[in-house]
């Protein structure tokens, strides 16, 4: 019994994550169709599967997706403005730059203050807005919003060990996550998503800062990071 | 191709052996929803053996940690007050949860977002036959819920 409950369960258990050049494809419903050669299809299950970015880093002027949360206009990219996130995508850490965008986008307005860019983890989108061309700190920008893709490819063990070294409270009598107290960058309260890309900004832009802030936290990132940086 | 065999028999074995101490045909999901009902500390333990930690959590109650879980026990009363369990899983967890509770009630709430620098998509699910809720990301291609609780 146990054998064949194995067998059923074996490509879920043991399923991988896609790398970081690939997009996850969920599985689909498709409903029954009739090719252009009179082929009649069932109705079936497509099952998930991973699909390489072939076009990666991609600069588009306009794009067919719509965004809940984000609201920006885009707009179209000058050759300047190219060069200047080029520039910074090139000082990434190695094994960030492994993680392809498949595609790049300007918007007018957005972001925050500390971070005038945002992600779209589904699609591996990064918007750059009209502030990240002045911000100072466009590198630590671009890690940041890169990290947020980092968090997708962590093991439950990862994931749930950062939230407890970052001082995440998990409280099951209220059914809510409770934020650290020290915060090392104020937004981090937001979510665990937030608190790791920041987590992964500081580590580079201030590793002093961020060790001093939680040493625990600092420790694990870096565990984090030298199990993904190429040898 | 028999060792191949012999190897998934033997693991599987091991791994009903470690998560079953009582029936091997309920999964983690059914173990844990019985110990919510029973709601003591003794069924927890009769469940699941003993913890790999006790620890002080406010209080009123303490932390016992198991490998894939922790449950929150009343000092007082040794009530089990609650569960929560991480499922950063490498499966397509929303997918996996709807089929798996098919059967029941399945409430879905879409919540506002909490974040300015990324696309978020976020829904709060609820079971209310069983007490179980969690949230997940649409935006997470594998919409996993970072915790489930149960309560």
């Amino acid at each position: 019994m146990a054998f064949i409950f194995l067998i059923l369960f074996s490509s879920l258990a043991f399923a991988e994550l896609c790398g970081p050049h690939e997009i996850y494809v969920r599985e689909q419903w498709i409903e029954s169709y009739t090719k252009t050669d009179s082929t009649n299809v069932r109705a079936h299950t497509r099952k998930a599967y991973c699909r390489e970015l072939t076009r990666f880093n991609y600069y588009q002027d306009s794009t067919t997706q719509t965004f809940k949360k984000i609201k920006t206009n885009i707009k179209k990219w000058k050759l300047e403005e190219k060069k200047v996130v080029e520039e910074y995508l090139a000082k990434l850490p190695q094994w960030l730059k492994n993680y392809r965008l498949g595609e790049e986008l300007r918007g007018d307005v957005g972001g925050n203050a500390h971070n005038p860019a945002a992600g779209i983890p589904l699609t591996r989108t990064l918007i750059v807005f009209d502030k990240f061309f002045e911000a100072p700190n466009k590198l630590a920008v671009l890690i940041h919003e890169v990290g947020h893709l980092t968090i997708l490819d962590l093991t439950n063990e990862e994931m749930a060990g950062f939230a407890k070294s970052s001082g995440w409270i998990i409280d099951r009598k209220k059914r809510i996550k409770i934020p650290p107290k020290t915060l090392i960058i104020p937004d981090s309260s937001e979510s665990v998503s937030e608190d790791y890309a920041n987590h992964i900004e500081l580590y580079y832009s201030n590793p002093t800062l961020l060790k001093k802030l939680n040493p625990a936290s600092f420790s694990f990132i870096e565990g984090i990071i030298k199990k993904r940086e190429p040898k | 191709m028999k060792i191949f065999i012999l190897t998934l028999l033997v693991f599987s074995f091991g791994c009903s052996s470690q998560l079953s101490h009582t029936d091997s045909s309920r999964d983690i999901f059914d173990k844990i929803i019985h110990v919510q009902k029973v709601a003591t500390k003794d069924e927890l333990i009769k469940t699941f053996g003993q913890p790999l930690e006790i620890k002080p959590e406010d209080d009123i109650s303490e932390e016992y940690a198991y490998k894939d879980f922790s449950t929150s026990v009343s000092k007082s009363s040794g009530k089990v007050l609650g569960t929560s369990m991480p499922y950063w899983v490498n499966f397509d967890a929303y997918n996996f949860l709807k089929k798996r509770f098919k059967n029941n009630k399945w409430i879905e709430t879409e919540m506002p977002g909490t974040t300015s620098d990324i696309e978020e998509d976020k829904y709060k699910v609820e079971l209310p036959e069983l007490g179980i809720t969690f949230e997940y990301d649409n935006q997470d291609p594998l919409r996993r819920p970072m915790w489930i609780f149960f309560n």
